[in-house]
């Protein structure tokens, strides 16, 4: 167990794209009209993206001049999990439903030449005209890409394409659905017919997206691209081959990475998953993450800032599909295996055996209870999502502190209408005490992630070897309070150690040069501003080792 | 810098056929799925796997199951038994295959920490090609995209 100085710690606790359209639908809107627009069909000005880009104005859309017109609908197949809680979980073919694809891109195509796209509605139907010349082949085409907000589905091992399905038009006056299909013949998929994978990941989020944006009409989303392929493995490498590691926000990319691979993994139909990705794209975005990433899972005693990110990816999505139990599948040799858990109720045996604020279950369930309606002896909470947005969009994104549950919690009690009493509530029975600072005061475990540095500091601390790099054992804050001079860094250590400076989580410095000895770093403080110093270790052998810290 | 990887491959490196291609399980560098608290070394020969399982918390309950894709066969039956692993611990797998190329499944499911989780790990052998499906189609403005058919 990591030991402190000061005390041991004890765990008790495409509007771009398609201008016109969009506007004919302002969000939020699920069920809104079917698009097509009302000027000159086929409009084609001025794409800046070609090729294999994303730009590209595709004009708006049909027209009242346009000779034909096709109306339609365009859906795909959902398949829906099944789960035996503390057991195993498999996709249920049988169950498969088709759903609509909300706010897609249409297009018609003769040959290459686009005559003419909209978007489709709410319920996924469309009407749009053209005018054809030529005898050469007509097409309709659905693409893997939504308007408001713009989310992109592309495939990572095939030169970034969007999915599309199509399907051919006569040239007169007609009804045209498309449909993509999940392409299971019983026993395996046929990849040819594998076509709702992308439509299914893009409902995921877009149903992401709509839910904020209807708590929060002002939200606006930057475009978003997810890279899915049935070639994408649970494997480190080269991700044009489909070596993704696993489904996961790359935020360096700023994009999202999907599992495909029958046979071992596939994520397209486990929407607390898709959803899950989203929540981080959302944080790098619109709120803030200081979390350092890498592997957790339920159950894990982590570093409270990956605690807070996982839990946050956990509970959105259990917030916006809606439904509490997340469920991710995966292939078990020949057989469809996984796993779930309850963002709402705790099973017996419990999943969340040491529960506190380092536990992304205990958190995840805190932040469920917070959103939805009063509805435990110990749940008086109910703020829905826009106190929720505001929180992370606002003072957990400028917090000084590193954005943990500690600094949600106290901007939360700050907002109005939310009693404080009753959060303290949800926090107690997950043996979290009352939260009161952003550094976790009011929560002996909490507040025991950091420590007070005033300069100049000097002091040891046993961080916790043979745990991973992300946990609770291997991690310590120091605050630093700026006194206008350059302040030095240092942290001694037999086994590997990095530092890193943060200001309201932007990295100012950092050191992770040598598996051994000493790493050190400087930085120009402002006088009265607050640093947070993150010290992180990397020991692998199990047992407490020392660490001489200064900060002067 | 993750020594103790690096020291794992080092040793694995040092003692293995020449044939032999060592990989292994990196940690994430960004944001990814829950998933069980494990890592995997897998050693690759033409036809025979090493793997080790490292647990990086205690567990119980244990299965693990290795399978192929992509023409690649496993030969050998692992214990279908449970059993449960300490914090740290190592278990070492050894599997038989046939195929020049192809992918090896590894799934690791049990109970960590209170909560029943699995991952699933693939390891290439020799060169494995995306499969691809769909036309490409290039239209004279916007994004390229690969078209399927529309089913029913």
């Amino acid at each position: 167990m990591k030991v402190r100085t000061r005390k041991s710690l004890l765990l008790v606790g495409v509007a771009a794209l398609l201008g016109l359209v969009t506007s004919a639908c302002p969000p939020p809107c699920d069920g809104c009209g079917t698009g097509g627009g009302t000027g000159a069909g086929g409009g084609l000005g001025g794409g800046t993206g070609g090729g294999t880009g994303t730009g590209g104005n595709l004009g708006t859309g049909g027209g009242t001049t346009g000779s034909v017109t096709v109306t339609g609908r365009v859906t795909y197949d959902f398949v829906p999990e099944a789960y035996t809680v503390g057991s195993t979980a498999s996709l249920d073919f049988g169950r498969a439903s088709q759903r609509p694809v909300r706010r897609g891109v249409v297009q018609v195509l003769q040959g290459t030449t686009v005559l003419a796209a909209t978007a489709t509605g709410g319920d996924g139907s469309f009407s749009i005209s053209y005018t054809p010349s030529g005898t050469t082949n007509l097409t309709l085409y659905a693409l893997s890409q939504s308007v408001e907000p713009s989310i992109t589905v592309k495939d990572n091992t095939d030169r970034n394409l969007l999915w599309a399905v199509g399907a051919q038009l006569s040239g007169a006056n007609q009804m045209m659905n498309l449909h993509a299909t999940h392409g299971w013949n019983g026993s395996s998929y046929v990849l040819a017919n594998r076509s709702a994978a992308p439509f299914a990941i893009l409902d995921s989020m877009f149903t992401a997206s709509r839910a904020f944006m209807a708590a929060r009409p002002n939200i606006t989303f930057p475009a978003l691209k997810v890279n899915w392929s049935p070639n994408n493995v649970p494997q480190p490498g080269d991700k044009t081959m489909g070596q993704i590691s696993t489904s996961h926000f790359s935020p360096s990319e700023n994009e999202l990475y999907i599992l495909g691979k029958e046979g071992a993994d596939t994520d397209e139909f486990d929407s607390h998953v898709i959803v899950h990705e989203w929540g981080h794209f959302f944080e790098a975005n619109l709120a803030r993450s200081d979390s350092p990433g890498g592997r957790h899972g339920p159950g894990d005693i982590l570093d409270p800032r990956i605690a807070f990110g996982e839990a946050w990816g956990n509970s959105v999505a259990a917030m916006v599909l809606p439904e509490t139990m997340y469920i991710d599948t995966n292939w078990n040799g020949a057989n469809m295996s996984g796993f779930g858990f309850d963002a709402e109720t705790e099973p017996n045996p419990t999943d969340d055996p040491t529960p506190s604020g380092f536990s992304e279950s205990s958190v995840l369930r805190v932040l469920y209870d917070v959103f939805d309606p009063a509805n435990e002896s110990f749940d008086s909470v109910a703020v829905g999502l826009g106190p929720i947005a505001d929180v992370l969009m606002g003072p957990q994104k400028n917090t000084d502190a590193m954005t943990t549950l500690a600094s949600f919690i106290t901007a939360l009690k700050a907002q109005p209408g939310v009693s404080a009493t009753a959060v303290d509530s949800l926090l107690a029975h997950s043996s979290i005490g009352r939260i009161t600072t952003i550094f976790g005061d009011g929560d002996t475990g909490l507040r025991g992630m950091y420590t007070d540095a005033t300069l100049p500091y000097a002091a040891t601390i046993a961080l916790g070897g043979g745990n991973s790099p992300n946990s609770w054992e291997q991690n310590q804050y120091y605050i630093v309070n700026g006194n206008g001079s350059t302040v030095s860094v240092s942290a001694t250590c037999t086994q590997d150690v990095a530092i890193a400076v943060y200001r309201k989580g932007t990295k100012l410095a950092a050191a992770d040069a040598n598996t051994s000895g000493t790493e050190s770093l400087t930085f120009s403080s402002q006088a009265g501003v607050v640093y947070v110093m993150v010290l992180t270790g990397y020991g692998a052998t199990p047992g407490n080792y020392d660490i001489a810290v200064n900060i002067q | 810098m993750r020594s103790f990887l690096l020291a794992l491959s080092t040793v694995l490196l040092a003692c293995t056929h020449p044939q032999t291609d060592v990989k292994v399980s990196a940690p994430l560098s960004g944001e990814g799925k829950p998933g069980a608290p494990v890592e995997v070394t897998a050693e690759l020969t033409p036809t025979h796997a090493r793997l080790a399982v490292r647990f990086e918390a205690a567990a119980e309950q244990v299965t693990m199951t290795v399978s192929g894709l992509d023409g690649l066969t496993v030969t050998t039956s692992l214990p279908g038994s449970e059993r449960g692993y300490k914090m740290g611990e190592l278990a070492q797998l050894d599997v038989d295959y046939t195929g020049a190329s192809g992918t090896l499944v590894v799934n690791v499911s049990g109970t960590f920490n209170g909560a029943r989780q699995s991952r699933v790990m693939t390891f290439a052998r020799g060169e494995v090609k995306p499969e691809q499906s769909g036309t490409k189609v290039t239209p004279d403005s916007g994004p390229a995209f690969k078209a399927l058919p529309s089913g029913k």
